[in-house]
């Protein structure tokens, strides 16, 4: 599969451009390298597409990246370049309400991912997960 | 002892109001690593806050806390300490209360020195009352109060702090926690005044300074061989900012600290005095003085 196949996939589950999709997988993935050792992240990284590897460079297993370091990123992305309402001066009304977007964007993200990988892939990636994001990993086979 | 304390002994029944992602998670976490790594229970630490996002921290964290009033943090941690020096003294407050408003208030907690780590949450907005620039706020920062850009240019609190006489100067990265907690616990055991500055991205309000943004910008300073106690080597640091952040401990100094100077604290702490100690005579004079 190339990246572009992977963002597509993302894409149609979020029903959103696929450039939108990319950003939301990139910021899932760096956050998923707080969480992986680094022989997690060479395992991951070979099992998805090549020109996606250098998303997952460096990582840096961190036992504080808690569930909410781990959607940090991905609300602040999300806020910046899709919800940004610049009619008051740039504050947001909409940021404070879309954990459950931000939710929905991981789920994507993961559900794209275990059609990548093998089992015991999955099963890892689900263990190393924090609290609380760890269920989103279990959910996103359900139907979209 | 270290391992006395787990991580979940410093956790409240409170659950935090922060929005979704919130820098001040992480930093949460990194100070309850750090006062379990340094083996300091929930009965010997007080956190004492101001108002704004990063000053609820004192509700979510199982110790002893103090929520003041904007920007009066310091005076009230500096009461604490020179009641009882046996406590560690640790404050949490944003950029806006601890620069802005208290501004008066760290430049002289800076001079006197006095033993205690002031944790700034620095998200480079006012966020609490959703979203108005600060003094750290970038130049031409938009928010509801500076709709065509701030005007104002960005305050450099860590330059103050050292011009002030800061014996401690550091700083982290709330995306980046386990070396949060690190640094916290440097500030910790540093005897004297420890500012610890947080670069804490605001998901809501700040759209510019991301995680993201620090992440790229954010290095580690033991990684260019930066000597902390090189007065010139940290002057220039702590000046740093734009494309390259320094983090990690910029300045340390060792020298006195202001309560162990302090005469009236000769014979130990008030709090391990009874009244009863006062005789008489002294009960007499101290009734004097109030009538």
């Amino acid at each position: 599969m190339q990246a572009e196949e992977f963002y597509r996939r993302v894409a149609t589950r979020l029903n959103t451009s696929t450039d939108r999709a990319k950003a939301v997988t990139l910021t899932t993935l760096d956050s998923l390298r707080h969480r992986l050792t680094q022989e997690m992240a060479e395992d991951l990284a070979a099992q998805l597409p090549r020109d996606m590897e250098h998303a997952l460079n460096d990582p840096a297993y961190d036992d504080l990246y808690d569930d909410q370091l781990f959607v940090g990123p991905l609300m602040n992305m999300s806020d910046t370049q899709g919800y940004w309402d610049k009619t008051l001066g740039g504050m947001d009304l909409v940021a404070v309400h879309n954990g459950d977007d931000v939710s929905r964007e991981v789920k994507a993200v993961f559900g794209v991912i275990k059609e990548c990988v093998q089992p015991s892939t999955a099963r890892y990636i689900a263990d190393s997960l924090p609290d609380g994001i760890e269920a989103w990993f279990a959910e996103a086979d359900e139907p979209y | 002892m270290p391992g006395q304390y787990s991580a979940k002994d410093y956790n409240s029944e409170v659950k935090p109001t922060w929005c979704p992602g919130c820098g001040d998670y992480g930093i949460l976490a990194a100070v309850k690593q750090a006062l379990q790594r340094l083996s300091i229970g929930p009965h010997e630490v007080v956190v004492v806050s101001g108002i704004g996002c990063g000053s609820k921290l004192p509700d979510y964290l199982h110790a002893y806390g103090f929520m003041s009033l904007h920007g009066r943090p310091l005076p009230v941690a500096a009461g604490v300490k020179l009641a009882n020096p046996q406590l560690h003294v640790i404050i949490t407050d944003g950029d806006g209360d601890a620069y802005g408003i208290g501004g008066n208030h760290f430049i002289h907690a800076c001079r006197r020195n006095i033993n205690i780590t002031h944790i700034v949450e620095n998200n480079q907005i006012y966020a609490l009352t959703k979203g108005q620039y600060s003094p750290t706020s970038e130049d031409g920062f938009v928010t509801t109060t500076s709709p065509e850009g701030a005007i104002e240019p960005h305050m450099h609190a860590l330059a103050i702090a050292f011009a002030a006489g800061a014996s401690f100067i550091a700083r982290a990265s709330a995306g980046n926690p386990k070396h949060m907690a690190e640094i916290i616990a440097e500030g910790i055991k540093h005897a004297g005044y420890s500012l610890v500055e947080i670069l804490q991205p605001c998901v809501t309000f700040n759209k510019v300074n991301t995680y993201e943004w620090y992440a790229e910008r954010a290095y580690d300073v033991t990684t260019t061989g930066h000597d902390p106690t090189d007065r010139a080597a940290a002057w220039a640091k702590v000046n740093e900012w734009g494309d390259r952040i320094p983090v990690g401990v910029l300045y340390r100094e060792n020298r006195p600290v202001y309560e162990s100077q302090v005469p009236g604290l000769r014979q130990g702490p008030v709090t391990k005095r009874a009244v009863d100690d006062l005789d008489d005579a002294g009960f007499d004079a101290l009734k004097s003085e109030f009538l």
